[in-house]
């Protein structure tokens, strides 16, 4: 369990997760919302909310191997799984260069 | 469920696309109805994305993309069997999307021929079809 606010987004039809101290603002860009980050800006489709507490599990080997993006764990939410992320190291589909090939 | 002479393991055979796959038993702790999965973007094809399973995110893969099968052309899978892979003490579950779970057979525990793939340790004939017997060990390591 990892204590501590999480702001829950959704983005390419994954929902993802960065602790809330990292957040500096929220708000509307060209390609959707824009998450101002101590790591940077982020982009999202949907900001969800906040999550209290998240039990946060080690990606595992599997997903290290076949997904090429860093992240600091995963978690599930409401029955939906949630990607935690390093907002100093997110993966591309939330980044800003990674929005001009958001379909 | 068929006899096989010498060391052998008892398997879960699916069906992944055209391919039928043996899956060693000890490595399977369930078979449920497809599970709803969340694409992760920028992950390799046979990865399908993640789904919950008891509570647990839980990464899906396509077991025929994972093997190179070719797909069935019916589309949408319709079991998720969930496996524990890696090498054992460390082992990690997985889901693996097939078309069916098909029954219990036992495989020569030995190598076999057609091992041409990372995780297949190779081919049998199982009431006269090819059936291509998966080590779930070597899954974690080489995915």
């Amino acid at each position: 369990m990892t204590d501590g606010k999480f702001l829950v987004l959704r983005r390419s039809g994954g929902t993802w997760a960065l602790p809330d101290g990292c957040v500096r603002a929220v708000g509307r860009g060209d390609s959707g919302l824009r998450v101002a980050t101590t790591g940077g800006v982020l982009v999202a489709d949907e900001v969800i909310g906040f999550a209290q507490r998240l039990e946060v599990r080690a990606p595992g080997g599997v997903l290290a191997a076949m997904w090429g993006e860093s992240c600091i764990g995963l978690a599930v939410l409401a029955g939906v799984p949630v990607v935690v992320i390093d907002p100093t190291q997110p993966p591309f589909a939330l980044r800003e260069e990674g929005a001009s090939s958001h379909a | 469920m068929e006899k096989i002479a010498g060391a052998v393991q008892r398997c879960l055979l699916v069906q992944a696309g055209e391919q039928e796959c043996a899956l060693p038993l000890d490595r399977v702790r369930r078979v449920v109805r497809a599970l709803q999965v969340h694409p992760l973007p920028g992950a390799a094809p046979a990865l399908l994305g993640l789904a919950e399973y008891g509570g647990e995110p839980l990464p899906v893969l396509d077991l025929a993309r994972l093997l190179g099968a070719p797909p069935t052309g019916a589309g949408a899978t319709a079991v998720t069997v969930i496996v524990a892979v890696g090498p054992r003490g460390a082992t990690e579950l997985v889901g693996l999307a097939a078309e069916a779970a098909l029954d219990i057979a036992e495989t020569p525990l030995s190598a076999l021929p057609g091992n041409d793939h990372a995780m297949v340790v190779g081919e049998v004939l199982l009431a006269g079809r090819p059936v291509r017997v998966l080590d779930l060990g070597a899954l974690g390591a080489t995915a």
